[in-house]
C-alpha cells in the first residue's frame, strides 16, 4: 500500500481534483474568472452547473453591500429608491415604476433590462426557471386596462407574492390568488379554499 | 473504560508516533469509521500524513475538542484560535494540511484551510507554482476565453 515509502510526501493537488475544487469555490468570482484562463481542465471544471451552483453557495455565505449613487443629487441611497429587492437564486431584482435592473452580485455587476412594452407605471417580478435554468421578469401596467385581459386580475391589487418552484403567486384583495408559471408563461387562478 | 481504551495511537508516514485522547482523533470521520470498524487496535497508521502535519492537525483536533466538549471558550476566540493556527503557515505546509484534513476527511479543518489558501492566493503564478498547472490552451483559444472572461480582469 506505501507508495512513497518514507520520502516527503510533496504537495500534488492535481492528482485530487476534489480538493482543487474545495480551494477553487473559496476564491473571489474574479479570481475564477481570471483562473479559467489558465488550463483547461480549470476552465472546464469551473463551468459545470454543479460547479456554479456549489460557488453560489459559498459566495452567498459572504454578504456583499450594495449601494447606490443618485445622479441627479449625487446623494448616495441605499436602495430606498428601489421597492424591496427581490432575490431569486443568486440574482437580485432592483426595480422602480420606471425600470428594472437585475444585480448579480456574485459578479457585481447589474444589467438595465430595456423598457418593457407596458405603460408606466410598472409592477415587475424576478423569477427563475429550474427545469429550464433560466431566469424570467415578469412586468406588468399598474394602470388598469380592461382591453388587456391578461394584465387586469392583477392590475394595482396586489399585496405581496412569493415564488414557490417555480410559480409566482399574487394574493388579490378580493381573495383570490392568481398565479404566473414561469416555465410555460401561463397565468392560473387558484381559489382560496 | 479503562485508561487505554481512551487513548488512540496515531502513526504517520515516517513512523512517528502520537499518543491522543480518543474524543480527539474521532474529529476524524477516517479514524472514526475505522474505529466502528474495529478494523484497527489501539495503533492507527496514516499512511498519507508525515509526523509534522499530524501534529499540526492533533494540535487542531485538542483545540476543537476541548471546546466543542464543555465550551467554556467562545466561538470568537476559537475563530481567532483558528485565524492564528493557519496565519503563519507556509503556502507548503498549507497544501498539505488541505491533503490531510481530506484524508482524514475533517471538515472544518479542510474548510479552514481551502479559504486559507483562497485567501492567500491572488494571481495565477502563486497558483501555478503549487498546482504545476500546464497551460494546454492555443494561443487563438487562450485570447479567446480570456476576452470571454474580461470581466474578471476589469479592477
Amino acid at each position: 500500500m506505501r507508495k512513497r515509502g518514507a520520502q516527503k510526501v510533496e504537495p500534488n493537488l492535481t492528482e485530487s481534483s476534489d480538493v482543487t475544487i474545495e480551494i477553487l469555490l473559496r476564491l473571489s468570482a474574479k479570481s475564477i474568472g481570471k483562473f479559467r484562463c489558465v488550463s483547461k481542465l480549470w476552465s472546464s471544471m469551473t463551468t459545470t452547473p454543479g460547479f456554479v451552483k456549489s460557488f453560489s453557495v459559498h459566495s452567498s455565505a459572504r454578504p456583499s453591500l450594495l449601494s447606490f449613487k443618485n445622479e441627479e443629487d449625487k446623494r448616495n441611497y441605499f436602495m430606498d429608491r428601489f421597492d424591496i429587492p427581490q432575490s431569486v437564486q443568486g440574482l437580485v431584482s432592483l426595480a422602480n415604476l420606471e425600470s428594472v435592473k437585475i444585480w448579480n452580485p456574485t459578479l457585481r455587476q447589474h444589467v438595465t433590462l430595456p423598457q418593457p412594452k407596458v405603460s408606466k407605471p410598472l409592477v415587475s417580478l424576478l423569477g427563475y426557471d429550474p427545469i429550464g435554468s433560466e431566469y424570467k421578469v415578469l412586468c406588468m401596467s399598474l394602470i388598469c386596462d380592461d382591453a388587456r385581459e391578461d394584465h387586469r386580475p392583477i392590475h394595482c391589487q396586489m399585496k405581496s407574492w412569493r415564488c414557490i418552484k417555480g410559480v409566482d403567486y399574487y394574493i388579490k384583495a378580493n381573495l383570490t390568488i392568481v398565479s404566473f408559471n414561469v416555465r410555460s408563461e401561463k397565468f392560473g387562478v387558484i381559489q382560496i379554499p | 473504560m479503562s485508561k487505554s481504551e481512551k487513548k488512540i495511537v496515531l502513526k504517520s508516514l515516517d513512523n512517528e508516533a502520537f499518543e491522543v485522547e480518543k474524543a480527539v482523533a474521532l474529529q476524524s470521520q477516517t479514524i472514526w469509521v475505522m474505529c466502528e470498524d474495529k478494523c484497527v487496535g489501539n495503533e492507527i497508521p496514516l499512511e498519507n500524513v508525515t509526523g509534522q502535519i499530524l501534529a499540526k492537525v492533533i494540535d487542531y483536533c485538542k483545540k476543537h475538542a476541548v471546546v466543542d466538549g464543555d465550551g467554556d471558550e467562545s466561538s470568537e476566540e476559537l475563530k481567532n484560535w483558528d485565524t492564528e493556527f493557519t496565519k503563519n503557515m507556509d503556502q507548503s505546509t498549507l497544501f498539505n494540511m488541505i491533503l490531510a484534513a481530506n484524508y482524514l476527511n475533517i471538515k472544518s479543518l479542510l474548510n479552514l484551510t481551502c479559504q486559507a489558501v483562497a485567501d492567500k492566493t491572488k494571481t495565477i503564478d502563486e497558483f501555478h507554482t503549487f498546482l504545476n498547472i500546464e497551460n494546454n490552451f492555443t494561443p487563438e483559444e487562450e485570447a479567446q476565453i480570456c476576452q470571454e472572461n474580461l470581466w474578471a480582469f476589469d479592477d
